[in-house]
């Protein structure tokens, strides 16, 4: 089940375009740098690609097609920007969310080893669930100690990753702060040994 | 960038993601620099050690053991868990990751701690009087500075927040090999 979307398609369609972009390394490197450069053009996508402008030009058209990408310019040169993909996926008692962040993430795959090993060793389900913990990471809401319990896997392989991807989503949600708010923190801990 | 690099301190303790942090950029040279510079050695708890040099790990691990080997980091004793200030110290921290992660504090360990114990541990046994600790996890750090502040420790700990201390070093020394 894949509740919320881009906006204005059905989820299932959401899906579908969104696992082609998950499956498939270059569109998603082409959708990571349409999201750093904003709104750019084929052309300035191509000049920071290893593939042909054609090849960028097609898979542009690709992803405007599935909705990932979306044509901002009413006359040529055209520019994209990148739709904000939030998906909600359950299954059984698991549920995963597919954000910016996760496609930013498999995007590096291949220049980030650590990126690379982790979905190696947990599929990109556990990157998923990692950036989650990473959120809560990032804003002093969750140790690698406590995530390498949870997922059972070692603390300096949780540690590893969750700073790989708060370097990512420090870039990516420009919403997301990694201030502490102390006092209340205090108030919490006041509360818990009833002081 | 501040005029000193590392705080005016007796004691410099690391949590695990100090470690972790300059080893996946790469830049552990760096940090060996900047610390023997100064004539300085990372105090390292025993259950930091341990993090870092997992038994069974696909990747590389970080050379933790060629910095003891070359002198500018320490493994610390075992933590002092008898020791009425050092266990008050790592349940307050316990209460402080509890209320930051909102988890049931029974699923916090001690080990979880047990940065603050090794602080807790090195005040109560007189081996030193000040101690900088070099973490991320501003939850934990506030947990040692309280607990210690109630036990007359007042001032004696302070935070080196990890990734702003990272960027430093590597801004600092990355163009001067």
């Amino acid at each position: 089940m894949a509740e919320s979307a881009l906006s204005g398609s059905h989820p299932l369609d959401t899906m579908l375009a969104v696992s082609d972009v998950i499956q498939n390394e270059r569109l998603a490197r082409l959708y990571a740098r349409v999201l750093e450069l904003d709104t750019p053009t084929v052309e300035e996508l191509a000049s920071r690609s290893a593939s042909s402008q054609t090849t960028v030009y097609e898979d542009v058209k690709h992803l405007v097609e599935i909705g990932v990408l979306k044509r901002v310019t009413d006359s040529q040169p055209h520019r994209y920007s990148a739709r904000r993909v939030d998906m909600t996926i359950q299954t059984g008692e698991e549920t995963f969310q597919i954000t910016p962040t996760l496609l930013v993430a498999l995007a590096q795959r291949d220049s980030n080893d650590n990126i690379e090993l982790y979905v190696e060793r947990h599929e990109v389900s556990g990157l998923a669930t990692a950036i989650e913990y990473a959120r809560a990471y990032t804003k002093s809401e969750m140790t690698a100690r406590i995530m390498a319990r949870e997922q059972e896997i070692p603390v300096l392989e949780a540690e590893t990753i969750l700073q790989e991807l708060q370097e990512i989503l420090l870039d990516v949600e420009d919403e997301i702060s990694t201030e502490i708010d102390i006092e209340a923190l205090d108030a919490d801990v006041d509360e818990q040994i009833g002081e | 960038m501040p005029e000193h690099l590392f705080p005016d301190v007796e004691s410099h303790l690391i949590d695990t993601n100090l470690f972790i942090r300059f080893e996946r950029h790469e830049t552990i040279d760096l940090l060996e620099r900047a610390v023997t510079e100064h004539d300085i050695v990372l105090l390292v708890p025993q259950r930091v050690y341990e993090e870092l040099t997992p038994e069974s790990y696909p990747y590389d691990q970080p050379p933790i053991d060629d910095a003891i080997e070359s002198g500018w980091v320490q493994v610390l004793d075992e933590v002092d868990y008898s020791n009425p200030v050092v266990s008050a110290t790592m349940d307050m921290v316990r209460h402080y990751i509890s209320a930051a992660t909102e988890r049931p504090e029974h699923t916090i360990e001690q080990a979880d701690a047990e940065v603050g114990g090794a602080a807790a541990t090195l005040l109560e046994d007189g081996l030193t009087n000040s101690i900088a600790i070099y973490t991320n996890d501003r939850a934990a750090f506030r947990g040692i500075e309280r607990a210690l502040s109630q036990h007359s420790y007042e001032n004696h700990v302070q935070l080196v927040k990890a990734f702003d201390f990272a960027d430093t070093v590597e801004n600092r020394y990355q163009f001067s090999r």
